[in-house]
């Protein structure tokens, strides 16, 4: 459902009213890519799934106070679990953050040759805590584009950003991303 | 032109390795339900209800204490007469 769609309108008229049903709709239709926005920021599925938990028990509590704009209701439920997960690096800052290989055996890699998992699968380790080492929205970027497959344009609204400045963003994030890629390189 | 190339298969690879996870079926179900039970059923009383409350339970306290305070006031004043 297109969060523009007269439909999506009214069930978050319902929503913000009150309607538990309408919550159930929006909860539905925004869970899975809360979680994986989580996940990918965390790295692992327990602290996703308990963070994921919160942003919409946070949203359910204040969707009373929910001012409706030309923004998408998502990118609300993003900055909620944008702040939660920033709240959890800093509670588990002294905590390494480098995702574990039982963790992302559920990233299925589009590459799919059997013999060359096990490769692919610690390239995605390298990858992924590589990303770790970026800030916030960096990390944010990355993850509403690639996972996602959000345009420059909705990652801008989500973020609140124009969209020259996501632009602008992303490629300094791919260049510091190379850096911390050939350095973790060197160091093995 | 080697940045380009650099950036070009860095993009292949997030585009390669990120793809979007599934959250177990079982976790989104049981977390729609515990998102229904954080709203009860509530019993909604009037909001003027507390104050008169309040502002009668200081009138009978305030009424309460002077009342003692009086008995106490008798009690001296009659023991010392005596």
């Amino acid at each position: 459902m297109i969060q523009n769609e007269k439909p999506f309108r009214d069930v978050l008229d319902r929503a913000i009213t009150g309607d538990e049903e309408a919550f159930s709709a929006l909860y539905r239709e925004n869970v899975k890519k809360i979680y994986n926005y989580i996940f990918y920021r965390t790295g692992n599925v327990h602290d996703a799934e308990d963070l994921t938990a919160r942003v919409f028990q946070r949203a359910l509590k204040h969707i009373s106070n929910y001012k409706k704009t030309k923004v998408p209701f998502s990118a609300w439920l993003y900055r909620i679990a944008h702040n939660l997960v920033a709240n959890w690096y800093r509670d588990n800052s002294k905590h390494k953050r480098e995702l574990s290989i039982e963790d992302h055996s559920y990233i299925e890699s589009k590459i799919d040759v059997p013999e060359k998992q096990i490769e692919k699968q610690q390239e995605v380790e390298k990858l992924i805590n590589a990303i770790h080492l970026l800030h916030g929205d960096r990390q944010q970027l990355l993850i509403l584009k690639y996972v996602e497959n959000m345009s420059n344009k909705d990652v801008g609204l989500i973020m609140g950003k124009s969209e020259g400045a996501i632009k602008s963003l992303y490629h300094r994030t791919l260049k510091e991303l190379r850096r911390y890629i050939v350095d973790s390189s060197e160091i093995v | 032109m080697k940045n380009k190339i650099d950036n070009t298969k860095l993009e292949n690879e997030l585009n390669g390795f990120l793809n979007p996870v599934a959250p177990s079926r079982d976790f989104i179900n049981e977390l729609q339900t515990r998102l229904r039970l954080k709203n009860p059923v509530v019993v909604e009383y009037p909001d003027y209800l507390l104050p008169i409350i309040l502002i009668s339970t200081g009138l009978f306290l305030g009424v309460g204490i002077i009342w003692g305070l009086n008995r106490i006031f008798q009690l001296i004043s009659t023991s010392g007469k005596e």
